[in-house]
């Protein structure tokens, strides 16, 4: 190579490497500034076949024009228009805009939803978010609580959302009878309704294996005991 | 090849040779459906897909 081709190479080489640096810089930061919304419909594509609802006559009750569907329930379906969930009637209206990443169905007048920001909350039939979506995750109301996670752990809000049982369990099941299974550290216990332990973390093979009734059945040393959550008085049984 | 959903009310739906029906529970045929996928929802109603492409409605 000539001197003064080396010349040119060492003036072009890096005004190429910095326009090649420039550029993908600029194309890695071309989701800056966009909410999590305006993420997520970057990807998202309707499909070509819309849902709706036909009775048993063949006749369409439903306009199918929903990207998804999902079935009625107390006079509600949950549908999904241009990748947004809301709620709609049985004559077809909107009841509940579609504004929602995620929509689950009403119980005892909450419904779980997801939005944009991928957080939790419950809303009213209105639509209201009457518990804010503050949770990881959450689960449906039973007897008046409900299980919801707040950074790695579970625990229970009631219907104001505020914590009744504070999020510090890995796992937890829903109160049966006044009583729950919680799990940590990978053993479970069983709680009451005011976060109290009943029956500390079981030790090694022993496990809770459920609830029956105001008892709970233990597996012991492989033996099936049966224990009264009020009094802890223990009998044996087959497991 | 035929696929069968579970009865409901007396009424199944059926899918053979890529079309749906209603049958009853005689497996007699009550109408065709012009859908391309189809689940039973519940109050009497079926969700019914349609491809927009290739159907009015």
């Amino acid at each position: 190579m000539s001197s003064n081709m080396r010349i040119i190479w060492c003036f072009i080489l890096p005004f190429l490497i910095l326009s090649f640096l420039s550029t993908s810089c600029k194309s890695d930061n071309s989701d800056e500034g966009k909410s999590e919304e305006e993420l997520y419909f970057d990807d998202y594509k309707s499909p070509e076949a819309l849902w709706g609802h036909i009775d048993t006559l063949g006749e369409i009750i439903i306009e199918r024009r929903y990207d998804d569907l999902r079935p009625f329930n107390d006079g509600l379906a949950i549908a999904n228009s241009k990748g947004k969930w809301g709620f709609i009637s049985r004559d077809g209206k909107t009841v509940i805009p579609h504004r929602y990443r995620a929509a689950y169905p009403f119980k005892n007048g909450l419904a779980r939803i997801q939005n944009f920001n991928k957080k939790y909350g419950f809303i009213d039939m209105e639509g209201n978010l009457v518990i804010p979506d503050t949770f990881n995750r959450v689960f449906d109301f039973d007897s008046g609580l409900a299980r919801a996670q707040k950074g790695e752990n579970y625990g229970f809000i009631d219907k104001n959302g505020n914590w009744v049982i504070e999020p510090r369990f890995k796992k937890c099941k829903n109160f049966e009878n006044g009583f729950a299974i919680v799990y940590q550290y990978g053993k479970a216990a069983l709680i009451d309704r005011s976060g109290k332990y009943i029956i500390r973390y079981s030790e090694g093979n022993d496990k809770i294996l459920g609830i029956l009734g105001e008892q709970v059945r233990l597996k012991k040393d492989s033996m099936g005991l049966l224990c009264s959550a009020s009094n802890l008085r223990f009998s044996i049984i087959n497991i | 090849m035929m696929l069968q959903l579970t009865f409901h009310n007396g009424i199944a739906a059926v899918k053979q040779y890529n079309s749906w029906m209603f049958i009853n529970d005689r497996y007699q045929k009550i109408m065709d459906l012009d859908s391309d996928d189809i689940h039973y929802a519940n109050e009497g109603l079926w969700i019914s897909e349609k491809n927009k492409q290739f159907g009015s409605n």
